[in-house]
């Protein structure tokens, strides 16, 4: 799920930054260090929309030269959810099961999540998932759509295991 | 089977009840003549002493409904809440016998007693209006139950109480005194369903002709002997039972069940001793008494179990009885009785004594007892079977040739084993409650308090441990606490009946795992073995020759994916540590490759995966790839097999061309030397600056002016803006100066300084020369090292510096002990392509081309600080086009150059170009060298300095000898592989060694 929400992050920037253009410089900075990352809490950032103007003034760090600014800035943020449907892009292919990749989060769907008529493949080239008819065929870089069963979150870092074993789920073209 | 019954609730019913009233009270009180004969008197004697007290109008009643309705309503809920409660409780801690206490809406005279202790905790007044109900004859009782009970069917109450209809719906169900009673009738043991059908059958029949008056027949699972009818009059009873066979026992004495324990009766009462298919027993009668048999099926109905167990056959008591039958004579008695021993059993045996065995469905049938492969398979009662905590020592199941994992998951269920902490979740596995969800709230021994999950029983229920099994779902991020996989942690992907799948954090594969060894938890296992010493992703050494990473850690072993790509599992104390934090090896372009480089693999199973290098061992790299989800993400590739990320992509083969395009080294390292910058500052605190190293210092002679040190003249390994490394010279000490303590000894002074000591100490003497040679090279290498470790902090370009120092891969031209003392170091137990020689190669020309300039001796420019700003290059600039003497020969031992065939490369001199054989080298680094072509040059031999000497190119056919090879052997080139040379020894044995290792050679007769 994707949520636009509200966010702190705090900016360390070198005394010679302190120019006219230091707003300009810590927007910069603050884009290339939040977006993209991830936090167990809230999700992958995935963009930032606006930086709020109302600054505090930025703590000079003793000893140091450096200033430290707090910024918050608004942002759209995916947070995978358990039990959300989500489209994934197969990224590898093997025996145990799939793993995909949606946007910048990694989710495994093992066989065990995927409907026993669809099979583990071994002998085609690449490797792949499909039912005896031929019909379904998931393989790298397929397109699936899947429900998110379960997630591990860590402080920096959020992986999903997948399921297939649904009406309307699977390869997607 | 149950036929209608009468409903209480309905206004048509409850006008049917009122019908069969007279007939129904009066068959109550005779009916006492069981144990309903206290009940039935004290019924009766109710009614009589109240039945004139009808004057209560039917006003007072609805008042007084109206009342309970409203205000009293919850008290009232509580006492339902309570029977609910001792439900659950009873159906495990009783027999049956005092079940439940039925809260009856409807009253009964015959439940007297019993009845009062539900009473006593009713402060509603329903059973105060129960009471007046007594007290009124049986045609007010119709008129005031109608009224009571018109209100239920309508769904007005439904309506205004919704949130307690269902229980007083539930509570209506119960039997009353207007709905027929059940009578116990004695049937034959184990025939209870077969009698059912019967009457069924018979009920069926007679339904048009005289049908039965009975209403149902029950024949509960647990109950031997008996079988409950349901009839309003015994009479009926008698009349359905009679001529039954099976009745015959119960034809003249029924028993009436009391209502209030007639909810008792279809009760699933479970057997308390837990039999099952698969567990084991004891016998404790007759030969077999102590023994040991597994339970093969239980039979509930006959109360009899189907065991296997080893038989007791006397062979020699058969042998008699068969021997007796042909000779006529008598048996000869057993005084002293000895039990015979338990032994498998054998047919042969048994033939060879005289008796037959046949063979049937798979069993072999000897005097009517059935075996299969060796055990006796037979009904026994359960009265003779001790089946509560047997336990089979191993000697047993071994006998029983079971395997452990068999016994393990038999001795699942057993209490002692599944441990519960509050706050599980856990799904019923046995009893009625099957498959109720629940969490546990509190754990009390065997026992154990759940508060359910589903949403109509909402309460704390108490069951002993073994009925409850934990409880999880797909996606549960789980702990493993025993078991194999102990420690792991992982996602359930799937959860069967007695096994879950999860997929581990840690190695990212599946693992299957009973789920009495899982438990919730949030966190990730840190993959840190139990004593703390490795974690996965170290690298260990299983053996002298194999070491491995560790992709996974069991309970006391490790799993470790060793350097010839195998899975190996080994003991925890078996193994090593290893450190590869400063190896370094070279990918197929000949970057050099160090721990935290990030590669591309281009060969193999994993081509095309990126990943992180973990570790190096010799020319194998462990590598990280994070879409690669075996063995942890871990795979173990050749260096040659792998391409540094950002790396330049030097033509293959140029190892092995002398003299070969610029040589793109230093120019690589230029960007590095940028690169490496950033980080670099962090290490030595120059802040986010832009820091630049001096390359202009390094390698110069300088003398320190000020402090502890002054005068002492030493070489600058590395400086920065403010610093410099001075390496001493009189001592073997590398010290920090500061720059304005140093005075640059002048350029010519170090030119001529170099000149003294490099070509004597060096030249003279090897080691020293390539020392000398290679200082400034170490200079110039150092940011390389530097900028290849992503990581900023493990390395500051000090460290960097130094790597190369002590890299045993580096040893031909770096400053290294082993260097320097005697050749042996150059046998390596490898032969693979990142031997010395191979960097060598690389490295040599640095050697060489400061070995030209620095020394006047054989200089051809002097030396001045511009020289070593062509060393540290711009990118694309080439170094020194043409010194590139990959091939060069001036570092090797004299002693093993002889015979080697050389082109003179002297541009300018008469002889460039031309090729010989060495005849002799001294350690002077000359050589008299043998000239091919003598009509050209008209000269035989000439003296030659080695360092204007280099090797030819070798090819296919030609006689080869190894550098720096111990035993001189002379091999034959058969081929040429890319980088390699494939060589045949005198001996037919074949060798495979890089290319820029092996020279041409021809035998020269000195």
């Amino acid at each position: 799920m994707f949520y636009k929400i509200i966010l702190d992050h705090e900016i360390l920037l070198h005394p010679k930054y302190f120019g006219p253009d230091i707003k300009e410089v810590m927007r910069k900075k603050l884009y290339s260090e939040v977006e993209g990352s991830c936090s167990g809490k809230y999700g992958f950032v995935i963009a930032v929309t606006r930086i709020f103007d109302n600054q505090e003034p930025g703590l000079l760090q003793p000893g140091r030269g450096f200033v430290v600014f707090k910024l918050k800035y608004e942002a759209v943020v995916f947070r995978p959810i358990k039990g959300e449907v989500l489209e994934a892009i197969v990224t590898q292919v093997n025996k145990v099961g799939l793993f995909t990749q949606i946007g910048p989060l990694n989710c495994f769907v093992s066989k065990h999540c995927i409907p026993t008529e669809v099979k583990f493949d071994q002998n085609t080239n690449p490797p792949c998932y499909r039912n005896d008819d031929g019909d379904t065929t998931i393989q790298e870089g397929s397109c699936i759509r899947l429900r998110i069963v379960g997630t591990r979150v860590n402080a920096m870092d959020i992986f999903a295991i997948g399921s297939l074993m649904e009406d309307y789920l699977g390869g997607i073209s | 089977m149950s036929e209608s019954e009468s409903d209480v609730s309905t206004s048509d019913s409850d006008q049917d009840s009122g019908e069969e009233r007279p007939a129904k009270i009066p068959r109550v009180e005779t009916a006492g003549n069981g144990e309903q004969d206290q009940d039935g008197d004290s019924g009766s004697g109710t009614e009589d002493d109240l039945d004139d007290d009808d004057d209560v109008s039917n006003d007072e009643y609805e008042e007084q409904e109206d009342h309970k309705r409203t205000s009293k309503r919850p008290g009232h809920d509580m006492i339902l809440d309570m029977a609910e409660v001792s439900d659950g409780d009873d159906d495990y801690e009783t027999d049956g016998e005092d079940g439940i206490q039925a809260l009856l809406p409807t009253t009964d005279k015959g439940m007297g007693k019993s009845r009062a202790r539900s009473v006593e905790a009713d402060p509603s007044g329903h059973m105060k209006f129960m009471q007046q109900i007594n007290e009124l004859d049986g045609d007010k009782i119709v008129e005031a139950m109608a009224k009571r009970f018109s209100g239920y069917n309508a769904g007005s109450y439904v309506m205004q109480d919704d949130e307690h209809s269902y229980e007083i719906q539930q509570q209506r169900l119960l039997p009353g005194i207007k709905d027929p009673n059940l009578w116990m009738v004695k049937c034959r043991i184990g025939f209870e369903k077969e009698t059912a059908f019967n009457l069924m059958r018979k009920f069926v029949f007679l339904h048009d002709s005289k049908p039965l008056l009975i209403k149902s027949v029950i024949a509960p699972e647990a109950v031997k002997g008996y079988i409950y009818v349901e009839a309003y009059k015994q009479s009926h009873v008698k009349q359905a039972i009679d001529g039954n066979s099976n009745l015959n026992i119960g034809q003249h004495n029924q028993k009436m069940v009391p209502i209030q324990e007639m909810t008792d009766v279809l009760k699933v009462v479970r057997d308390p001793t837990v039999v099952k298919k698969g567990s084991w027993v004891r016998l404790k009668k007759g030969i077999y008494r102590d023994d040991i048999a597994q339970v093969v099926y239980v039979d509930n109905s006959q109360n009899t179990l189907y065991l296997k167990l080893i038989p007791r056959l006397d062979l020699k008591k058969i042998a008699a009885k068969y021997d007796s039958k042909n000779n006529n004579r008598p048996l000869p008695r057993n005084k002293q009785f000895k039990r015979p021993p338990a032994k498998l059993f054998d047919d042969e045996a048994i033939e060879e004594c005289g008796g037959t065995v046949s063979n049937e469905r798979g069993f072999q049938l000897f005097e009517g007892d059935n075996y299969q492969s060796g055990f006796l398979c037979k009904y026994f009662p359960k009265s003779a079977i001790l089946m509560d905590g047997v336990t089979p020592t191993l000697k047993e199941l071994e006998k029983f040739q079971t395997n452990p994992e068999d016994i393990d998951v038999n001795l699942n269920n057993s209490a002692r084993d599944i441990k519960l902490i509050p706050g599980d979740f856990v799904e019923v596995c046995e009893g009625e409650l099957k498959n109720l969800l629940g969490k546990v709230t509190s754990v009390d021994g065997s026992n154990v308090n759940i508060i359910s999950k589903h949403e109509e029983l909402q309460t704390v229920m108490e069951f002993p441990i073994r009925e409850l099994r934990k409880y999880f779902q797909i996606g549960d991020h789980v702990k493993v606490v025993g078991g194999q996989f102990m420690g792991e942690s992982g996602l359930v992907v799937r959860v069967e009946e007695n096994v879950a799948i999860i997929f581990s954090d840690i190695s990212r594969d599946e693992m299957k795992v009973r789920p009495r060894d899982l438990q919730l938890c949030t966190e990730t296992s840190s993959g840190i073995d139990s004593q703390g010493q490795n974690e996965v992703g170290d690298l260990v050494q299983v053996d002298p020759q194999t070491v491995g990473i560790i992709v996974r850690i069991e309970r006391d072993s490790y799993r470790v994916l060793t350097h010839y790509d195998k899975i190996q599992s080994v003991k925890q104390q078996a193994v090593q540590k290893k450190n590869s934090r400063r190896a370094v090896t070279l990918d197929k372009n000949n970057n050099s490759l160090s721990v935290k480089d990030l590669v591309r693999i281009m060969d193999g199973k994993k081509k095309g995966s990126q990943g992180e290098i973990q570790h190096i061992f010799r020319n194998f790299v462990f590598v990280k790839i994070h879409q690669y989800f075996e063995n942890a993400g871990y795979a173990v590739v050749r260096s040659k097999a792998c391409e540094l990320v950002g790396g330049q992509n030097k033509p293959a083969g140029i190892i092995g061309t002398p003299r070969a395009s610029p040589r793109p080294n230093n120019t690589l390292q230029s960007p590095r030397v940028v690169m490496s910058s950033p980080r670099g500052a962090g290490g030595y605190g120059r802040g986010g600056g832009n820091f630049a190293r001096d390359t202009k210092l390094v390698g110069q002679t300088v003398r320190i002016t000020v402090g502890a040190y002054k005068n002492h003249i030493g070489i600058v390994k590395d400086a920065t803006e403010a610093l410099a490394r001075v390496e001493l010279h009189t001592s073997p000490l590398t010290i920090n100066v500061d720059k304005t303590h140093l005075a640059i000894v002048s350029d010519q002074k170090t030119g001529s300084q170099t000149v003294a000591h490099t070509p004597n100490l060096g030249y003279q003497t090897p080691m020293h020369g390539r020392w000398g040679g290679a200082t400034p090279m170490h200079g110039s290498r150092t940011p390389m090292y530097g900028s290849m470790t992503p990581d900023p902090g493990s390395r500051t370009p000090h460290y960097g510096s130094e790597t190369p120092l002590h890299d045993p891969s580096r040893t031909p031209s770096a400053w290294d002990p082993s260097i320097a003392t005697p050749r042996h170091e150059f046998s390596y137990p490898f032969d693979t392509p990142m031997t010395p020689v191979g960097h060598l190669s690389e490295a040599s020309p640095y050697p060489s081309h400061y070995g030209a300039n620095q020394t006047p001796l054989y200089g051809t420019e002097p030396i001045s600080p511009s020289h070593f700003d062509s060393v540290t290059p711009t990118p694309g600039q080439s170094v020194t086009p043409g010194v590139t003497a990959s091939r060069d020969i001036s570092f090797l031992p004299p002693e093993t150059l002889k015979g080697l065939e050389v082109q003179i490369s002297h541009p300018g001199g008469s002889l460039n170009g031309k090729t010989g054989v060495i005849l002799h080298a001294t350690l002077m680094n000359k050589a008299t060298v043998k000239l091919h072509h003598l009509r050209e040059t008209g000269r035989d031999t000439v003296d030659l300095q080695l360092r204007d000497l280099e090797l030819t190119q070798v090819s296919e056919g030609d006689q080869i000898k190894l550098l720096r090879d111990q035993d001189n052997s002379v091999y034959k080139l058969l081929q040429i592989d890319s980088d390699d040379a494939v060589l045949r020894g005198q001996s037919g044995d074949l060798r495979m060694v890089p290319l820029d290792k092996v020279a041409k050679y021809t035998s020269v007769i000195s």
